[in-house]
């Protein structure tokens, strides 16, 4: 890659949501979203961003385009921090970062036509009318719907063609920049393939960078050029696919890996799985020292003292484990 | 020998070569649409339509209204015409509601009055609707501090008795049509706010919501092209109730002596004038009652027609 420079780089982002007091004269709690979260995308590049249900990876996909104003850090979208901006010095950056949502139902708001739902962010942007209506043409015929469809309100879709039409708008603007936030899980199995191999054909053509948030390892794997792996508000581990495919260190990625099925009976059969004991702790009162030694395997008295910082234990694999670091 | 051999497990497709197999792809045009695009609002006049009793509501009120539109636009009678050769009438072919002791026809009198009451009415609720959602509106959706001192400061307007300060803006602003709408509307949008905000804070974390702030768009957008046009089934309906219960305010008020004065007479004002002669002449009190009554029912069941046809659930 000629382009050295990452196009979005995260560092030591911090949203902390403040938790629902029980009374009022209790002290406010603070839910660590995402504590302390770095890593880089560059142009043209997936980005996936893995772990289970509450562990904070939708929010940092919120953070990143700014939907939050994050407690701590930098976000560097195209060198410029974007962390503390509001108002008029976020807009030009609007138009550049979109995001594909989770539910194809709730992203589209059901008073709007299908066209005005794709034309708005064009409208908000002051794109002349014309203009807008070639480019919406353009848009609806790029995720494979038809133009009979434009004047119909979401309820009249199925599902995957919501997905499509959420897409569409994100597409709008042509972005430098997409967060999808886990755009296949409400799908059913036969409109996800559709809809990722969409997703990749235009990022082929378009080289725009995705941050693709998901649970699904199988999904993140086949998609991502790069993967973290969150627990919990933190990142544990973060290589390139192929990297982590075959040397993941970090004992919960290895626990996710042993998760994902696998189609050779010959090779499952010889696989063990591991199964995790006890739940995620919550993140209103974290575990002291590495946030999953309450979990781990290999525990010791170390990692209730001390949180793991991310090393680069080989070139472009970074890991938060004391235990791992140090294998 | 396969690989699956050792597992003695029996495959039928184990020794099919790959190239027996082809992708069969899939078909992009399974689900056509057939039916015919509805919208929302096609689909609200439709379970309206078949609402008997709101139907019946709606036509009394249409007539109600173009009786007191042009009624008193082509009748010889005026509202304070006086005639004492024809004082005390019973309801007669010529004096379709009698007349009072004056003998200023009645029947056209209520029609008068019908224009003052249906404008109270209807003004009322305008200025209610107005400023409740954009109240409740930047309350719900800016949240926080600023959404707390909203609502007390609302908490505290809802604590003082309303025919107090009623009362006093009343004496302050004379007794005029103007002043009264300013009176009834002083506290009234209180619970259009409260409806309002209820249903941002709901609507407010929808993922569309967020797609939208992405596109870029500011309160103003975000309020009234996207979460007010989705709130805007349970807002119709407070507003719909607020209609009659500013007419029966108003009629109260006027009914009370402190409403629209003489010889310009609302229903309140002709209700309190024949309340006097109740034993002598009953039609000076039963008419501008029947009017109140005819128009108060026909509303709410508009009300409730719309109330039902709004709500999705009640779909069937």
């Amino acid at each position: 890659m000629t382009e050295t420079a990452p196009l979005l780089s995260v560092r030591d982002l911090r949203m902390w949501f403040s938790a629902e007091k029980k009374d009022i004269f209790a002290p406010q709690a603070v839910l660590k979203a995402v504590d302390g979260v770095s890593f880089d995308i560059r142009r043209g590049e997936t980005f996936g961003l893995v772990g289970e249900s509450g562990c904070g990876k939708t929010t940092v996909g919120r953070t990143v385009v700014r939907l939050y104003k994050p407690r701590e850090g930098r976000i560097l979208f195209g060198g410029v921090d974007i962390a503390n901006l509001s108002g008029k010095d976020l807009a030009p950056y609007r138009r550049r970062m979109q995001m594909i949502f989770q539910d194809p139902y709730a992203s589209l708001d059901p008073r709007m036509t299908v066209e005005s739902i794709i034309a708005e962010p064009l409208k908000l942007q002051h794109v002349p009318k014309l203009e807008r209506i070639a480019r919406v043409w353009e848009l609806i015929d790029r995720v494979g719907l038809k133009r009979d469809h434009l004047n119909r309100y979401p309820h009249e879709f199925s599902g995957g063609q919501r997905q499509r039409i959420g897409i569409a708008r994100a597409l709008a603007t042509r972005p430098e920049f997409i967060v999808c936030d886990e755009p296949i899980s409400a799908l059913d199995v036969s409109i996800q393939a559709q809809v990722i191999n969409m997703l990749e054909e235009m990022q082929e053509e378009m080289h725009m960078a995705y941050l693709f948030i998901s649970h699904d390892l199988s999904m993140v794997s086949h998609i991502s050029h790069r993967v973290g792996v969150m627990y919990l508000g933190h990142l544990v581990e973060m290589a390139d696919m192929a990297e982590l495919y075959q040397h993941h260190l970090h004992p919960y990625t290895t626990a996710l890996m042993s998760a994902v099925p696998i189609a050779d009976p010959v090779k499952a059969a010889t696989t063990k799985r591991i199964v995790l004991q006890g739940d995620v702790p919550t993140p209103i009162d974290p575990p002291s020292g590495c946030p999953f030694r309450t979990r781990c395997a290999y525990c010791t008295k170390r990692c209730s003292e001390a949180l793991p910082e991310m090393k680069e234990v080989s070139p472009g694999h970074f890991l938060a484990c004391h235990v791992m670091q140090n294998a | 020998m396969s690989a699956y051999d050792r597992y003695n497990v029996d495959i039928p497709y184990k020794d099919m070569p790959p190239s027996m197999f082809t992708v069969v792809g899939v078909s992009d045009d399974g689900d056509e649409i057939v039916r015919p695009s509805t919208s929302y609002w096609h689909d609200v006049w439709q379970r309206f339509r078949h609402d008997r009793l709101a139907m019946i509501g709606l036509i009394i009120l249409g007539i109600m209204v173009a009786a007191c539109i042009l009624i008193p636009e082509f009748s010889d009678k005026t509202y304070d015409g006086m005639d004492f050769f024809n004082s005390r009438q019973p309801p007669s072919r010529e004096h379709l509601c009698g007349t009072d002791a004056m003998g200023r026809d009645l029947f056209i009198r209520i029609m008068y009055g019908a224009r003052i009451s249906l404008a109270v009415g209807f003004v009322a609720a305008a200025i209610n609707l107005f400023v409740g959602v954009i109240y409740g509106g930047i309350s719900g959706y800016i949240g926080g501090r600023t959404d707390m001192v909203m609502m007390r400061i609302v908490d505290i307007l809802t604590a003082l008795p309303s025919l107090l300060y009623v009362l006093l803006i009343m004496l302050i602003l004379g007794s005029t049509v103007q002043s009264v709408i300013i009176a009834l509307c002083f506290t009234s949008w209180i619970g259009t706010a409260r409806v309002v905000r209820s249903e941002i804070l709901r609507l407010k974390h929808s993922e569309y919501i967020m797609a939208a702030k992405l596109a870029g768009a500011k309160l103003p957008t975000l309020l009234f092209r996207h979460l007010v046009p989705n709130a805007m089934g349970p807002i119709i309906v407070s507003t719909a109730f607020l209609v009659p219960s500013a007419i029966f305010s108003e009629a109260f008020l006027s009914f009370l002596g402190i409403g629209i004065q003489v010889p310009m007479a609302s229903w309140g004002t002709l209700a309190n004038e024949g309340q006097a002669w109740m034993s002598e002449m009953p039609w000076l009190l039963i008419f501008p009652v029947a009017a109140i009554c005819i128009t108060m029912l026909s509303l709410n069941f508009i009300g409730d027609g719309l109330r039902d046809a709004l709500d999705p659930r009640l779909k069937h």
